[in-house]
């Protein structure tokens, strides 16, 4: 073999594990537990399409997530009803515009049933907490949300971020 | 244009490949006259208060209105960053008319004293009635024990949706069915929240996304799962 052959045997083998270390650390799996209070699930009837929420840091409980909605919703006595009340209505206690604080990192399952785990052994997860935590670091991953099942299987969605915009 | 939005290959390559659907062409240049109320700013960057949004458009400051495109969010087929660029020059164009009912470098009416805010409430309801209308609705005279919903995406969900399909038809060329420029038109106006798959509502959906009768809902979701799963992402 030329040192050309090998040269090019050698690159073609560094850029494959290189690429494939990055689809591994690309994608996170998120273990979820569906009792918590501060994640949001929905299922389909047939439990083949899903839905999870999962409340950031400072809007983990309702009181918070209503104070932060405080700016957003006018703060006079009277309701406004009609362009008159609006006209004498003090500017100050007008509600905020604008777009709204994103309470959750919310997920939706786009068209794939979910995978069916027996066991955790081997796979890599991060919790709740650790999630919530560092949003920043998994921004940009590929999600993949685990929960257990009453029967004791786990399942595993392939999830996406419901777009937001 | 901002150097980060110009430094990204997926998201420059869509707005210049955008400069020639004619619509896209027609909002963008409402920005660009001498005359305008409004400077536009196109850039990419994190949203620390909306991780997850594909972009935000911000409220004008100092005659500048910002949208800012998430560089996290590409791995989406390019037709839906597309969408999502007319989306954001939607949400552009209402804050630029309600800067020009205004008359000041912002819209915050927080920081308004009285007296502007008669001659903006006035100049609204006048110069442009249905954003009126929407805002009035949807932010001001909301009952206490109703959610609230964004005025801008309420009137764009109603009206605004022909624009988008328009946009992505000519984007590319009417490559795709009517039903996935349609299914596209729906992304980002359903409403906020978890998505219930059975009823194919969000937890605090649109009024205009909730009054689709559920199989068209169903087929919408469907259709834009089939479309993202089925082609290569943007980056």
């Amino acid at each position: 073999m030329s040192i050309k052959k090998y040269f090019c045997i050698l690159i073609l083998i560094t850029t494959n594990c290189s690429f494939s270390q990055i689809k591994q650390t690309d994608s996170v799996v998120l273990f979820l537990n569906l009792k918590s209070t501060t994640i949001t699930y929905s299922f389909s009837k047939d439990t083949t399409d899903a839905s999870f929420g999962i409340y950031r840091k400072g809007f983990e409980t309702k009181k918070l997530r209503d104070n932060a909605m405080k700016p957003y919703r006018y703060r006079g006595k009277n309701r406004i009803k009609n362009f008159e009340d609006l006209k004498k209505a003090n500017p100050k206690l007008l509600p905020k515009d604008g777009p709204r604080p994103s309470f959750s990192l919310n997920f939706w399952s786009i068209g794939e049933k979910p995978l069916y785990l027996e066991s955790l052994v081997g796979v890599n997860y991060v919790t709740e907490e650790e999630f919530r935590n560092n949003e920043l670091n998994y921004s940009s991953k590929k999600l993949f949300i685990l929960h257990k099942l009453d029967n004791g299987i786990y399942l595993k969605w392939n999830v996406s971020p419901i777009p937001e915009e | 244009m901002d150097r980060s939005l110009r430094d990204n290959p997926c998201l420059y390559g869509v707005y210049t490949k955008l400069g020639q659907a004619p619509t896209f062409d027609r909002y963008l240049r409402k920005f660009d006259s001498d005359f305008s109320v409004a400077d536009l700013k196109l850039s990419a960057g994190a949203n620390p208060n909306h991780r997850h949004a594909n972009a935000v458009t911000y409220e004008p400051e100092n005659f500048l209105i910002e949208t800012r495109f998430n560089p996290d969010n590409l791995n989406r087929p390019s037709l839906d960053i597309a969408r999502t660029f007319i989306h954001e020059l939607i949400h552009a164009e209402m804050y630029r008319k309600l800067l020009s009912c205004s008359r000041l470098p912002h819209v915050n009416v927080n920081n308004m004293s009285n007296a502007q805010w008669q001659v903006y409430i006035n100049n609204l309801k006048d110069d442009f009635p249905s954003l009126f209308d929407y805002y009035m609705r949807y932010l001001y005279n909301v009952p206490t024990n109703q959610q609230v919903s964004e005025p801008q995406h309420e009137l764009m969900a109603q009206h605004y949706r022909q624009i988008v399909v328009q946009v992505l038809k000519q984007y590319d060329g009417n490559a795709h069915s009517d039903e996935l420029y349609n299914a596209l038109a729906w992304i980002g106006l359903m409403g906020e929240g978890i998505f219930n798959p059975t009823t194919a509502l969000p937890s605090n959906p649109s009024v205009a996304w909730g009054k689709l009768p559920l199989s068209d809902r169903l087929n919408i979701k469907a259709t834009y799962d089939n479309f993202i799963n089925s082609n290569p992402p943007c980056q």
